[in-house]
Protein backbone atom coordinates (compact mmCIF):
# COMPACT_ATOMS: atom_id res chain seq x y z
CA UNK A 1 0.00 0.00 0.00
CA UNK A 2 0.93 3.86 -0.02
CA UNK A 3 2.90 4.19 3.25
CA UNK A 4 4.30 7.58 2.05
CA UNK A 5 4.89 11.02 0.92
CA UNK A 6 7.19 9.45 -2.04
CA UNK A 7 4.34 6.94 -2.66
CA UNK A 8 1.68 9.56 -2.97
CA UNK A 9 3.90 11.59 -4.86
CA UNK A 10 4.60 8.36 -7.51
CA UNK A 11 1.16 8.00 -7.93
CA UNK A 12 -0.12 11.77 -8.61
CA UNK A 13 2.59 11.31 -11.60
CA UNK A 14 1.56 8.04 -13.06
CA UNK A 15 -2.53 9.71 -12.74
CA UNK A 16 -0.82 13.27 -14.41
CA UNK A 17 0.71 10.42 -16.98
CA UNK A 18 -2.78 8.94 -17.88
CA UNK A 19 -4.39 12.23 -18.00
CA UNK A 20 -1.85 12.81 -20.97
CA UNK A 21 -2.05 9.86 -22.76
CA UNK A 22 -5.73 9.52 -23.35
CA UNK A 23 -5.54 12.78 -24.59
CA UNK A 24 -2.44 12.05 -27.17
CA UNK A 25 -4.19 8.91 -27.68
CA UNK A 26 -7.20 10.08 -28.15
CA UNK A 27 -5.58 12.70 -30.54
CA UNK A 28 -3.86 9.98 -32.49
CA UNK A 29 -6.93 7.98 -32.66
CA UNK A 30 -9.01 10.76 -34.32
CA UNK A 31 -5.92 12.68 -36.57
CA UNK A 32 -5.51 9.00 -38.35
CA UNK A 33 -7.38 7.25 -40.97
CA UNK A 34 -9.82 4.44 -39.07
CA UNK A 35 -8.65 1.15 -39.90
CA UNK A 36 -4.94 1.27 -39.76
CA UNK A 37 -2.78 -0.73 -37.81
CA UNK A 38 -1.41 2.71 -35.81
CA UNK A 39 -5.27 4.28 -35.51
CA UNK A 40 -5.94 0.76 -34.04
CA UNK A 41 -3.25 0.55 -31.73
CA UNK A 42 -4.10 3.98 -30.04
CA UNK A 43 -7.32 2.66 -29.73
CA UNK A 44 -6.17 -0.13 -27.89
CA UNK A 45 -3.57 2.27 -25.49
CA UNK A 46 -6.78 4.60 -24.96
CA UNK A 47 -8.83 1.62 -23.20
CA UNK A 48 -5.44 0.42 -21.48
CA UNK A 49 -4.92 3.89 -20.32
CA UNK A 50 -8.75 4.27 -18.88
CA UNK A 51 -8.39 1.54 -17.08
CA UNK A 52 -5.29 2.45 -15.26
CA UNK A 53 -6.76 6.04 -14.69
CA UNK A 54 -9.80 4.14 -13.12
CA UNK A 55 -7.38 2.17 -11.00
CA UNK A 56 -4.86 4.84 -9.68
CA UNK A 57 -8.38 6.97 -8.92
CA UNK A 58 -9.80 4.01 -7.16
CA UNK A 59 -6.02 3.39 -4.94
CA UNK A 60 -6.50 7.42 -4.03
CA UNK A 61 -10.12 6.81 -3.03
CA UNK A 62 -8.92 4.14 -0.66
CA UNK A 63 -6.47 6.29 0.73
CA UNK A 64 -8.01 9.55 0.94
CA UNK A 65 -5.31 11.01 -0.48
CA UNK A 66 -6.38 14.21 -3.38
CA UNK A 67 -5.79 12.84 -7.00
CA UNK A 68 -4.56 15.53 -9.59
CA UNK A 69 -6.93 16.86 -11.78
CA UNK A 70 -6.46 16.65 -15.42
CA UNK A 71 -5.75 19.90 -17.38
CA UNK A 72 -8.49 21.11 -19.83
CA UNK A 73 -5.71 20.97 -22.68
CA UNK A 74 -2.49 19.46 -23.08
CA UNK A 75 0.22 20.50 -25.55
CA UNK A 76 0.71 18.36 -28.15
CA UNK A 77 3.12 18.21 -31.49
CA UNK A 78 0.93 18.40 -34.45
CA UNK A 79 -0.10 14.93 -35.72
CA UNK A 80 -0.50 14.52 -39.36
CA UNK A 81 0.31 11.21 -40.51
CA UNK A 82 1.80 7.84 -38.84
CA UNK A 83 5.06 8.97 -38.10
CA UNK A 84 4.16 11.99 -36.18
CA UNK A 85 1.57 10.04 -34.58
CA UNK A 86 4.27 7.45 -33.87
CA UNK A 87 7.06 9.48 -32.37
CA UNK A 88 4.05 11.13 -29.70
CA UNK A 89 2.92 7.42 -28.26
CA UNK A 90 6.50 6.71 -28.14
CA UNK A 91 7.22 9.37 -25.97
CA UNK A 92 4.06 9.23 -23.65
CA UNK A 93 4.91 5.27 -23.61
CA UNK A 94 9.11 6.36 -22.25
CA UNK A 95 7.46 8.27 -19.81
CA UNK A 96 4.99 6.12 -18.70
CA UNK A 97 7.92 2.83 -18.23
CA UNK A 98 9.86 5.22 -16.11
CA UNK A 99 7.33 6.83 -13.75
CA UNK A 100 5.94 3.36 -13.21
CA UNK A 101 9.29 2.13 -12.57
CA UNK A 102 9.49 4.99 -10.05
CA UNK A 103 5.91 3.83 -8.33
CA UNK A 104 7.41 0.13 -7.98
CA UNK A 105 9.81 2.14 -5.39
CA UNK A 106 7.58 3.91 -3.87
CA UNK A 107 5.27 1.36 -3.04
CA UNK A 108 5.07 -2.37 -1.41
CA UNK A 109 1.66 -4.72 -1.63
CA UNK A 110 -1.25 -4.28 -3.85
CA UNK A 111 0.21 -1.04 -5.18
CA UNK A 112 3.40 -2.37 -5.95
CA UNK A 113 2.09 -5.07 -7.82
CA UNK A 114 -0.31 -2.80 -9.64
CA UNK A 115 3.16 -0.91 -10.66
CA UNK A 116 5.17 -4.01 -12.13
CA UNK A 117 1.95 -5.17 -13.65
CA UNK A 118 1.83 -1.47 -15.69
CA UNK A 119 5.63 -1.45 -15.96
CA UNK A 120 5.32 -4.50 -18.21
CA UNK A 121 2.58 -3.78 -20.15
CA UNK A 122 4.02 -0.01 -20.85
CA UNK A 123 7.13 -1.87 -21.78
CA UNK A 124 5.61 -4.30 -24.16
CA UNK A 125 3.32 -1.28 -25.79
CA UNK A 126 6.71 0.88 -26.35
CA UNK A 127 7.62 -2.29 -28.35
CA UNK A 128 4.56 -1.84 -30.93
CA UNK A 129 5.56 1.61 -30.73
CA UNK A 130 8.72 0.67 -31.86
CA UNK A 131 10.80 1.79 -28.87
CA UNK A 132 13.76 -0.31 -28.62
CA UNK A 133 13.93 -3.56 -25.84
CA UNK A 134 16.20 -2.39 -23.24
CA UNK A 135 18.03 -4.46 -20.25
CA UNK A 136 16.00 -2.44 -17.76
CA UNK A 137 13.12 -0.81 -19.39
CA UNK A 138 12.21 2.25 -17.67
CA UNK A 139 15.60 3.58 -16.11
CA UNK B 1 24.03 -2.94 -22.81
CA UNK B 2 28.06 -3.27 -21.80
CA UNK B 3 28.75 -1.98 -17.55
CA UNK B 4 30.30 1.09 -19.06
CA UNK B 5 26.98 2.06 -21.54
CA UNK B 6 24.73 0.78 -18.29
CA UNK B 7 26.55 3.51 -16.23
CA UNK B 8 26.46 6.18 -18.56
CA UNK B 9 22.65 6.40 -18.47
CA UNK B 10 23.03 8.32 -15.42
CA UNK B 11 19.57 6.97 -14.42
CA UNK B 12 19.14 6.63 -10.41
CA UNK B 13 18.22 3.20 -10.67
CA UNK B 14 21.44 2.08 -12.01
CA UNK B 15 23.03 0.83 -9.24
CA UNK B 16 24.06 -2.72 -8.65
CA UNK B 17 21.62 -4.48 -7.09
CA UNK B 18 23.55 -5.53 -4.62
CA UNK B 19 24.29 -1.74 -3.37
CA UNK B 20 20.75 -1.65 -3.62
CA UNK B 21 20.04 -4.31 -1.44
CA UNK B 22 22.92 -3.34 1.26
CA UNK B 23 21.62 0.59 0.78
CA UNK B 24 18.87 1.19 3.56
CA UNK B 25 15.19 1.02 4.58
CA UNK B 26 15.29 -2.03 6.99
CA UNK B 27 15.24 -0.47 10.12
CA UNK B 28 17.49 -3.60 10.96
CA UNK B 29 21.04 -2.23 12.84
CA UNK B 30 24.25 -3.02 13.00
CA UNK B 31 24.85 -3.86 16.87
CA UNK B 32 28.37 -4.95 15.96
CA UNK B 33 29.24 -1.55 15.17
CA UNK B 34 27.64 0.02 18.04
CA UNK B 35 29.25 -2.24 20.90
CA UNK B 36 32.53 -0.64 19.56
CA UNK B 37 31.09 2.19 20.00
CA UNK B 38 30.83 3.15 16.29
CA UNK B 39 27.44 5.12 14.80
CA UNK B 40 25.31 1.87 13.81
CA UNK B 41 24.76 2.03 10.34
CA UNK B 42 21.79 0.45 8.96
CA UNK B 43 21.47 -3.42 7.62
CA UNK B 44 20.17 -5.09 4.77
CA UNK B 45 17.08 -6.88 5.12
CA UNK B 46 18.19 -10.70 5.52
CA UNK B 47 15.41 -11.62 2.97
CA UNK B 48 16.42 -9.38 0.68
CA UNK B 49 19.98 -10.71 0.91
CA UNK B 50 18.62 -14.04 0.50
CA UNK B 51 16.07 -12.90 -2.78
CA UNK B 52 19.53 -11.43 -4.54
CA UNK B 53 21.28 -14.59 -3.97
CA UNK B 54 18.35 -16.83 -5.45
CA UNK B 55 17.61 -14.03 -8.15
CA UNK B 56 21.79 -14.19 -9.18
CA UNK B 57 21.53 -17.59 -9.41
CA UNK B 58 18.12 -18.31 -11.77
CA UNK B 59 19.46 -15.40 -13.62
CA UNK B 60 22.34 -17.13 -14.77
CA UNK B 61 20.85 -20.26 -15.60
CA UNK B 62 18.63 -18.06 -17.64
CA UNK B 63 21.27 -16.35 -19.92
CA UNK B 64 23.10 -20.41 -20.03
CA UNK B 65 20.11 -21.42 -21.56
CA UNK B 66 19.84 -18.49 -23.91
CA UNK B 67 23.33 -19.19 -24.57
CA UNK B 68 23.36 -23.16 -25.36
CA UNK B 69 20.18 -22.38 -27.39
CA UNK B 70 22.27 -19.79 -29.65
CA UNK B 71 25.44 -22.14 -29.74
CA UNK B 72 23.25 -25.25 -30.63
CA UNK B 73 21.07 -23.44 -33.44
CA UNK B 74 23.05 -21.15 -35.31
CA UNK B 75 19.12 -20.35 -36.97
CA UNK B 76 18.36 -18.77 -33.53
CA UNK B 77 21.88 -16.93 -32.84
CA UNK B 78 20.98 -13.36 -34.68
CA UNK B 79 17.74 -13.59 -32.72
CA UNK B 80 19.34 -14.63 -29.57
CA UNK B 81 22.26 -12.14 -29.57
CA UNK B 82 19.71 -9.06 -27.88
CA UNK B 83 18.94 -11.38 -25.26
CA UNK B 84 22.39 -12.82 -23.96
CA UNK B 85 23.37 -9.00 -23.95
CA UNK B 86 20.83 -8.20 -21.80
CA UNK B 87 21.35 -11.41 -19.76
CA UNK B 88 24.77 -10.60 -19.18
CA UNK B 89 24.17 -7.14 -17.79
CA UNK B 90 21.38 -8.34 -15.71
CA UNK B 91 24.11 -10.35 -13.96
CA UNK B 92 26.19 -6.85 -13.63
CA UNK B 93 23.49 -5.45 -12.28
CA UNK B 94 23.00 -8.30 -9.90
CA UNK B 95 26.97 -7.46 -9.36
CA UNK B 96 27.69 -11.23 -10.59
CA UNK B 97 28.57 -11.32 -14.07
CA UNK B 98 28.98 -14.92 -14.78
CA UNK B 99 26.54 -17.09 -16.14
CA UNK B 100 25.42 -20.16 -14.84
CA UNK B 101 25.89 -23.78 -15.26
CA UNK B 102 26.13 -25.30 -18.63
CA UNK B 103 22.72 -26.13 -19.62
CA UNK B 104 21.91 -30.01 -21.24
CA UNK B 105 19.51 -29.50 -24.18
CA UNK B 106 19.78 -33.14 -25.05
CA UNK B 107 16.18 -32.93 -25.84
CA UNK B 108 16.20 -30.56 -28.10
CA UNK B 109 16.28 -32.27 -31.19
CA UNK B 110 19.41 -29.96 -33.54
CA UNK B 111 16.93 -29.50 -36.59
CA UNK B 112 13.69 -28.45 -34.67
CA UNK B 113 14.48 -24.03 -34.49
CA UNK B 114 10.73 -23.80 -33.53
CA UNK B 115 10.69 -25.79 -30.54
CA UNK B 116 14.33 -24.17 -29.16
CA UNK B 117 12.63 -21.57 -29.26
CA UNK B 118 9.56 -22.17 -27.39
CA UNK B 119 11.62 -23.77 -25.09
CA UNK B 120 13.50 -20.30 -24.59
CA UNK B 121 10.27 -18.44 -24.55
CA UNK B 122 8.93 -20.38 -22.09
CA UNK B 123 12.06 -20.18 -19.89
CA UNK B 124 12.03 -16.37 -20.43
CA UNK B 125 8.40 -15.91 -19.73
CA UNK B 126 8.86 -17.65 -16.44
CA UNK B 127 11.82 -15.60 -15.70
CA UNK B 128 9.64 -12.47 -16.26
CA UNK B 129 6.73 -13.68 -13.90
CA UNK B 130 9.47 -15.08 -11.32
CA UNK B 131 10.92 -11.77 -11.22
CA UNK B 132 7.89 -9.94 -10.83
CA UNK B 133 6.62 -11.68 -8.16
CA UNK B 134 10.23 -11.08 -6.26
CA UNK B 135 10.04 -7.28 -6.60
CA UNK B 136 6.71 -7.65 -4.73
CA UNK B 137 8.55 -9.42 -2.03
CA UNK B 138 12.07 -7.24 -1.75
CA UNK B 139 12.15 -5.20 1.25
CA UNK B 140 14.35 -2.29 -0.66
CA UNK B 141 12.63 -0.09 -2.96
CA UNK B 142 15.31 -0.20 -5.04
CA UNK B 143 15.78 -3.89 -5.38
CA UNK B 144 12.21 -3.51 -6.15
CA UNK B 145 12.82 -1.41 -9.00
CA UNK B 146 15.65 -3.17 -9.84
CA UNK B 147 13.54 -7.09 -10.23
CA UNK B 148 10.92 -4.83 -11.87
CA UNK B 149 12.90 -3.47 -14.80
CA UNK B 150 14.43 -7.20 -14.88
CA UNK B 151 11.14 -8.30 -15.52
CA UNK B 152 10.10 -5.96 -18.13
CA UNK B 153 13.17 -6.82 -20.15
CA UNK B 154 12.01 -10.11 -19.82
CA UNK B 155 8.68 -9.88 -21.11
CA UNK B 156 9.36 -7.65 -23.81
CA UNK B 157 11.94 -10.96 -25.01
CA UNK B 158 8.76 -12.85 -24.62
CA UNK B 159 6.91 -10.16 -27.23
CA UNK B 160 9.90 -10.03 -29.59
CA UNK B 161 10.52 -13.63 -29.82
CA UNK B 162 6.79 -14.32 -30.50
CA UNK B 163 7.72 -11.87 -33.39
CA UNK B 164 10.73 -14.35 -34.30
CA UNK B 165 8.65 -17.22 -34.40
CA UNK B 166 5.94 -16.18 -36.83
CA UNK B 167 8.96 -16.25 -39.80
CA UNK B 168 10.19 -19.83 -38.71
Amino acid sequence: MIASKAGTAALRDCLALEYEALYAFALIGGRLKAGTTVQERAAVSYRRRRGRREAILAMFDKTGDDPVQPKPIYPMPAVSDETTATKLARGIESRSTAAYLRLVGATDGDDRAFAIKSLNQSATDGLGWGIKPAALPGT
Amino acid sequence: MTRRALLATGAALVVAAGAAVAGQQTGRLDDGAEAVGLEPRRLPAESDETLLRHVVRDQGLVLATVSAVASKFPALRTSLALLIEHGETHLVVLGSPAAGSTIDLGALAAADSKAALDYVMSNQKQAAKDRAKNALDAVSGEFAQVLAAMSASLTQHVVLLGDVRLTL
